[in-house]
């Protein structure tokens, strides 16, 4: 026997006996519109070989799909070791879906506030009126402005009480003291119009002094009612639209995390291969980078994903790879496009490919299918040789033959007449393109 | 069964051991994992490795030239130095472009946005009209990453959408992005864009000379640093490529499915590929800001620009780095730097004699670059230099 490339996944045999490796419970498969496979039983254990043998359209396929991870099942439930194949919601999940949300509602936040005026406010005002940028100036326009306060800013000699925003200019002093003075009763002015409609103070005072009329500004009701109701506004948008957005954001986060959570993916790195009935094989990377890719993953699968530098487990995953290509013959050609290769090269290739993954179950999709008896006789050699290894195998095949032959089981599967039948509607829905 | 097959594999024995522990380098030509083999003398191993290199092959003659010519041809750079940096600078955002859609095959509708995510931060945190300032470095390195961050939130939100629906949203975010900066005017600048941007070096001097002012008044300085970068976006994709990521990315676009059933996750896929893209992007809108000294209008980040460098990599080969180059080389030069260079110069001829004016050849080049498109695609659908491998790849869906 060959030596076979080492594989790590093996720990977790230490599993219970009664747990086998897989467990398919009362699955029911659908597709399109009818439902092949109604409360599939199917028991696999290490390194036992299983046949599923049906003619066309009995959902062999499906049933590989189902326990692949490639489509969800109607009813039932497929376990490896006692666990579905699905991620987990992890603390490193929640946090970053929290924290994506959040992110989310700050944007949508920053839209509701008027990013643009606060902007202005906060960062461009204390250019054009001399003050220095800091942390506690930064601190100090960002309250004025969600409390929609009025502010005093110096330009030249002159001291200008404006709103929060800095859009509006609403007087002119001289002195500090009396700039002072006078933002005092203006936002005594403003606040006492907040408090309620029938509180409207006596506006003459503020505008009373005959002696310097360029400098007094009238100030029209109608912006005493703006700065007023602006406190309000601005936290109420400011507000919802923060867990508006969060909600979204999270809402986005979840979607993502589950768009990965019951996939091929998810599958494979539990230890699931999988061949297909026309071999998928990447065409534009040569033999060997075709093994080399599946073998790269699962070299970085078991690695924490902050020590994944480039190069880690590089040259363990090359060796894999062609101690791969030994086995499955294709030694020579592994400089070849996969299209050079002829079907049986094409369906080693993709073996190949699939115990790259170190699996611990392979799904091999009619894999006599297009072969001549002698391709046949050869590849279930080499099937056989994978068993060894203790890898379960599941595969399908339309009649016995030689690679049903090496397999402990066959599980016989017949089409379901009554299962076929959908209502006119639904098959007119069906046949429209 | 073949032979080799039924053999009993024996055991890697250490002397067959090189070319096998790199088989994917190690069989199209010579490999580069064989340099540190530790028989020849170190320089002489140095030597060789850039003799077998594939930079040998196009780069150093191209960027050699490229680099030599603000020297070599003084009188005409000091016409075309600032065209052929814009050119420089769109070949960097292309190249990002072409990771998402060389790469991994998804159509990317608004990767000139990200340019746009990019020069604004630039922008804010350098012009003197914000009390930020922080420094070009700095800045660009928040530019680059706040454009990497909107392409992975992009990514993220669009993570369950196929080919056509996908290219719709990437289209409308590139839009999202245009409006938002042409109407955010105290942030943005509005449509007369953020400015003054400070040249790269300004405040640092260098043996005497003031980089800013340097920067200033050579427009070789920006120049070298535009080709520098590129080289560097170039290095890094090269490596990108050759790595398992890269593979991992060229398996995806080749297949989700059977991707996916060796264990690659199409949303790290995704995820990984759009923040690269817009990372690099970014990086050409940081300089392309530094470049002009202002953002500018919104629409240069519009759909207009992400279709150019859409049909620039298509022109080149998605997939293919020299491709792009070329591709951008063919469009935007032609755009930016021959036809007002001709232009200028029929004026000259012309200007005298002809009472009806000059004609122009800039009127026509968007027709120009029409029917070359529609001509290559007709002829030559995987691009004027296709990679290998998305050659491979077009040959066997023909089959």
């Amino acid at each position: 026997m060959s030596r076979w490339p080492a594989r790590r996944r093996q720990v977790v045999a230490a599993s219970p006996a009664d747990i086998p490796l897989l467990d398919v419970d009362r699955l029911t498969v659908r597709v399109g519109g009818s439902v092949p496979v109604r409360d599939l039983e199917l028991d696999l254990a290490e390194g036992e070989a299983v046949a599923l043998v049906g003619p066309g359209q009995t959902g062999k396929t499906a049933v590989l799909d189902c326990i692949g991870g490639l489509r969800p099942a109607r009813g039932g439930s497929v376990r490896l070791d006692g666990h579905r194949l699905k991620q987990s919601f992890t603390a490193a999940t929640f946090w970053l879906v929290l924290c994506g949300g959040l992110l989310v509602g700050l944007a949508a936040a920053a839209a509701a506030v008027d990013v643009d005026s606060l902007w202005l406010a906060v960062v461009k005002r204390g250019l054009a009126v001399d003050e220095p940028f800091t942390p506690a100036t930064f601190a100090t326009r960002l309250r004025s402005y969600f409390r929609a306060e009025l502010a005093i800013d110096r330009l030249a000699d002159h001291w200008r009480i404006v709103t929060a925003d800095g859009r509006e200019v609403l007087a002119v002093r001289r002195e500090l003291a009396e700039a002072r003075e006078l933002r005092h009763q203006l936002q005594a002015a403003v606040t006492a119009r907040r408090t309620g409609p029938g509180t409207v103070p006596d506006l003459t005072d503020l505008v009373g002094d005959a002696n310097e009329p360029r400098r007094l500004l009238p100030i029209p009701a109608v912006t005493l009612d703006r700065l007023a109701a602006g406190k309000q506004r601005i936290r109420f948008r400011g507000w919802t639209a923060l867990a508006g957005g969060a909600v979204l954001g999270i809402a986005i986060g979840m979607a993502v995390w589950q768009q990965g959570r019951r996939s091929a993916a998810i599958a494979a790195r539990s230890g699931v291969a999988r061949t297909f009935r026309q071999p998928r094989v990447f065409s534009a990377l040569t033999v060997a980078e075709n093994v080399l890719v599946a073998a790269e993953r699962a070299a970085v699968a078991d690695v924490a994903w902050w020590k994944r530098w480039p190069g880690v487990g590089a040259s363990a995953a090359a060796d894999r790879a062609a101690a791969l290509l030994q086995v499955v013959g294709l030694d020579e050609q592994r400089a070849l496009l996969p299209a050079d290769l002829s079907s049986a090269g094409r369906r080693r290739l993709e073996l190949a490919r699939a115990l790259a993954v170190r699996p611990r179950l392979l799904l091999a999709d009619e894999p006599e299918a297009g072969l001549t008896v002698a391709e046949q006789q050869s590849l279930a050699e080499l099937f056989e040789r994978v068993r060894q290894q203790g890898i379960a195998i599941l595969l399908t095949a339309t009649v016995p033959g030689p690679l049903t032959a090496i397999c402990d089981r066959t599980i016989p599967l017949a089409r379901q007449p009554e299962s076929r039948q959908a209502s006119p509607p639904r098959m007119a829905r069906m046949a429209a393109p | 069964m073949t032979e080799a097959a039924r053999q009993p594999a024996s055991p890697p024995v250490s002397g067959e051991r090189r070319p096998r522990s790199n088989p994917a380098a190690g069989l199209g030509g010579p490999s580069r994992s064989r340099v540190l083999d530790g028989r020849t003398p170190p320089s002489n191993q140095i030597l060789r490795h850039l003799a077998r290199s594939p930079w040998c092959r196009w780069e150093v003659p191209v960027f050699g030239l490229l680099a030599a010519a603000p020297w070599g041809l003084a009188d005409a750079f000091n016409g075309i130095g600032g065209p052929l940096t814009s050119v420089l600078i769109l070949c960097i955002a292309a190249l990002g472009l072409n990771v998402v859609i060389g790469f991994t095959g998804l159509l990317h509708l608004g990767m000139a946005a990200f340019m746009g995510v990019g020069g604004l931060l630039l922008a804010i945190l350098t012009v003197p009209t914000n009390p930020l300032e922080i420094g070009f470095l700095p800045a660009v390195c928040v530019g680059v990453c706040g454009a990497a961050a909107a392409g992975g939130l992009l990514a993220a939100a669009t993570l369950r959408l196929r080919a056509d629906s996908l290219a719709v949203v990437t289209l409308g975010f590139g839009e999202v992005v245009r409006v938002l900066l042409g109407n955010l005017e105290q942030i943005t600048g509005g449509m007369q864009g953020l400015g003054p941007v400070p040249p790269p070096g300004a405040g640092l001097s260098l043996a005497g000379t003031d980089l800013g002012r340097a920067f200033v008044i050579d427009p070789r300085w920006f120049y070298l640093l535009a080709l520098a970068l590129l080289i560097g976006v170039i290095a890094v994709l090269r490596r990108l490529e050759q790595s398992a990521v890269g593979r991992a990315w060229i398996a995806f676009r080749e297949d989700p499915v059977a991707a996916a059933t060796i264990g690659i996750s199409a949303t790290r896929v995704r995820l990984a590929a759009f923040t690269v893209a817009a990372a690099i992007t970014g990086l050409a809108g940081c300089l392309a800001a530094a470049n002009l000294g202002t953002t500018g209008d919104p629409h240069s980040y519009g759909f207009g620009r992400s279709v150019a460098l859409l049909c620039a990599v298509m022109l080149g080969g998605p997939g293919s780095l020299p491709g792009t180059l070329l591709g951008v080389a063919i469009l935007f030069g032609l755009d930016i730097v021959v036809i007002p260079a001709i232009d200028a110069w029929s004026q000259q001829l012309t200007a005298a004699e002809s009472a009806a004016g000059p004609l122009t050849l800039g009127s026509w080049r968007l027709a120009l670059v029409g029917m070359a498109l529609i001509v290559m695609m007709r002829f030559r659908p995987q691009g004027l230099l296709p990679s290998r491998r998305s050659a491979a790849e077009l040959r066997e869906k023909h089959r």
